[in-house]
């Protein structure tokens, strides 16, 4: 079974993207909750902090990171509720900042 | 960083480390490191409430992936956030104005998603049929940052709006965290009760959906839909344990175009979730989570609504001219 086995090799290597947990209609500016706010654009930066459904933010800048499903940008942004200012992938944002970094 | 429970980062490692395990056993391992959950052995498709599990009424949602859910009631609404993005745009261009940058428009500093954007994923990822066949795993409706010439800002006026970057030198007479910090602390004031440095607003829901997903994914009814799950995607020749483990899978494993292989484990996942009834499940369950919660919170969850109504007050009031 050549498909299976890729996949479950896959699913194996995989260990620190940012992703969600929760399910919730909140009017927010993050797609899901616990989206980890880095301290630069890839998956092995230092985490400062979560953003949460509920959260807004304000969009600063952007920047080519590690690619999460897809796509390489990462929005460096200030999370208005914990005051925490780091970067998280674009695909888990529903507000983007029109400035390149 | 305010919350220091394990994360689901960590939580799927556990999973992948346990991998010869039987799921019900990684899950409950899982379950017992977040400290939420019974240790007794789970029951696939055990009944209600003989784990102290609430009870729960499976019913198909039309659109999981934006199924209301108890917490919604205690946080902002769209027409809310509205009211506040307007009147953060109002204060950042007030204080933009008074430090020297005349036509500054906060609104040409971002952009949003449009009208018609919606949720696809849910706790168990993946849900929206028509997405899967449409993205794969991609998220849809970004803006294309691949068209036309980049947009650079005048670091004078970034330093102005935002504070000092990167170590360049803060702008003359523009507040701490610039202009943008200022208006977000204006409307996003610290918490005056609780934890120092509490987050504005909502703390006690985020915790509380925290919560209650944690102990979803720990549930019998979810843990042997989740098993069923696996067998459908099996079955289609995709052997993957668990949705958090393929979740984590879609941002590293799909990193080029879309291939008719994405397209095909994506539709092949949201078609395995319909047809065990795992998306169902997993949305009934976590509502029962989140009215336990609510019940037992209600006094602490009304008080932070009320708090809520006086940011979007205050917010109201910088709209009508009397605020800024």
């Amino acid at each position: 079974m050549r498909k299976a086995a890729r996949f479950t090799a896959v699913a194996l290597s995989a260990a620190t993207i940012a992703l969600g947990t929760v399910t919730a209609a909140h009017a927010g500016d993050y797609t899901e909750n616990g989206v980890r706010i880095r301290s630069n654009s890839n998956t092995s930066a230092a985490v400062l902090g979560l953003g949460y459904t509920s959260h807004t933010i304000t969009p600063i800048c952007y920047q080519a990171g590690t690619v999460i499903n897809g796509n390489k940008w990462w929005d460096k942004h200030r999370n208005n509720n914990t005051g925490v200012t780091g970067f998280s992938s674009m695909t888990l944002l529903t507000k983007w900042a029109s400035g390149h970094c | 960083m305010y919350d220091h429970r394990p994360t689901t980062e960590r939580l799927i490692v556990l999973h992948a480390r346990r991998r010869p395990l039987l799921l019900t056993a990684a899950a409950l391992a899982a379950a017992a490191a977040l400290g939420g959950c019974t240790s007794e052995p789970a029951r696939p498709g055990g009944a209600a409430g003989d784990r102290g599990e609430p009870a729960v009424k499976i019913t198909p949602q039309p659109d999981p992936a934006n199924a209301p859910l108890p917490l919604d009631a205690y946080g902002f609404d769209t027409s809310q956030q509205k009211v506040l993005q307007q009147a953060q745009d109002i204060l950042t261009e007030a204080c933009m104005h008074r430090v020297g940058f005349a036509s500054f428009k906060n609104t040409s500093t971002y952009v949003t998603a449009g009208a018609g954007a919606r949720r696809t994923t849910s706790g168990i990822g993946l849900v929206d049929a028509e997405a899967a066949k449409k993205y794969g795993y991609r998220s849809g409706g970004l803006p294309d940052r691949e068209a036309g010439a980049a947009q650079k800002r005048d670091p004078s006026e970034t330093a102005a709006l935002f504070g000092s970057q990167d170590g360049a030198p803060a702008h003359p007479g523009a507040p701490e965290g610039g202009c943008a910090g200022e208006a977000a602390r204006k409307l996003y004031p610290r918490s005056t009760t609780g934890p120092a440095g509490a987050p504005a607003g909502n703390g006690l829901v985020d915790e509380l959906a925290q919560q209650a997903a944690d102990r979803a994914r720990g549930d019998s009814r979810v843990t042997a839909a989740v098993t069923e799950w696996s067998a459908c995607m099996r079955e289609a020749g995709f052997q993957v344990k668990t949705p958090w483990e393929l979740q984590q899978m879609e941002g590293t494993r799909w990193t080029g175009p879309v291939t008719s292989e994405e397209i095909t484990a994506a539709t092949t996942d949201v078609s395995c979730k319909q047809r065990t009834k795992l998306s169902d499940t997993w949305t009934a369950v976590l509502a029962a989570y989140q009215t336990q919660l609510v019940e037992k919170r209600k006094q602490d969850l009304d008080q932070e609504k009320k708090h809520l109504g006086e940011q979007v007050r205050f917010a109201e009031k910088v709209l009508a001219g009397g605020g800024a």
